[in-house]
């Protein structure tokens, strides 16, 4: 069963996200995290989370509390072990200074944040299907 | 603006396939195939500029993805490889070096068909390119 970890502080976006993942009878695990410090004690098994399982996919949101999505993304992409996971950025921001910093830092895609909740299923959608069905990043993740 | 899709590959089956897919998929862009590597090259600093480049792996992938992204320039062009290598190590290469994604490559036009459109959907009706100025 595939593993998202959503790295999100919004309480109100994590409850839709969830929403619209049950909507497209998502059968894997959502794991939440709500700042960029935790994010990276996940990935890196630290902590609490020395049990949990590697996600597939990061979706990470850039305005987070303590260590901004940025970071987390450039700590992720210098790291031999985590950065062959995907990580999709999501946010509100539009900023050309903005998407090009995410794909600099070596994000594997950006996303914008839809405003309309049948447009987030149809974006998660098309999420679920390249980067579960057809991305071969999950055959690497037994590398550490 | 039509996007334009470079397609990195040097059978000229595969090309036409993957032109076949496209096409029955209703993309409207440019394909801009390149079958060796220094046609690759030029046709990458062609304008207009590839908004999304497919790579054989097979092709020198790794030396021209490597390439590519010290070019900062292509920092914000989606770069998928495609291969019939599925090795962990391979893969993981190639996402070290940064691909944005790997793709296997399919034998059968219909595994292409659902491949291409998986793509074309994500990439062209969901995240947010940068195009090169």
């Amino acid at each position: 069963m595939p593993d998202i970890l959503l790295v999100e502080d919004s309480v109100v976006d994590v409850e839709i996200m969830r929403e619209a993942l049950t909507d497209l009878d998502f059968k894997g695990n959502l794991h939440v995290v709500e700042d960029g410090e935790v994010a990276l004690q996940f990935l890196r098994k630290e902590e609490n989370f020395q049990s949990v399982t590697r996600p597939d996919i990061v979706l990470l949101d850039l305005n987070l509390p303590k260590v901004n999505g940025q970071e987390v993304l450039q700590s992720v992409k210098a790291d031999f072990g985590l950065k062959t996971i995907p990580v999709l950025v999501l946010s509100t921001s539009c900023s050309h200074f903005d998407v090009k910093a995410a794909y600099s830092l070596g994000a594997n895609s950006y996303l914008q944040k839809p405003s309309r909740y049948n447009e987030l299923v149809l974006m998660l959608n098309r999420v679920l299907t390249f980067w579960l069905k057809h991305d071969l990043s999950r055959k690497v993740s037994g590398l550490s | 603006m039509k996007a334009t899709l470079l397609l990195i590959e040097d059978s000229d089956t595969d090309i036409k396939l993957m032109k076949q897919a496209l096409t029955q998929l209703k993309f409207e862009g440019e394909i801009r195939p390149a079958s060796d590597p220094q046609a690759a090259r030029e046709a990458l600093q062609t304008r207009p500029y590839p908004d999304l480049v497919l790579l054989n792996w097979r092709l020198e992938g790794r030396e021209l993805l490597e390439e590519f992204r010290q070019d900062s320039e292509l920092a914000t062009t989606p770069i998928l490889v495609l291969t019939t290598q599925c090795s962990p190590d391979a893969l993981a290469l190639a996402y070290s070096l940064g691909a944005n994604a790997c793709l296997h490559k399919p034998v059968d036009y219909e595994t292409l068909l659902l491949l291409v459109k998986a793509l074309l959907d994500f990439w062209f009706g969901s995240a947010t390119r940068l195009p090169r100025a």
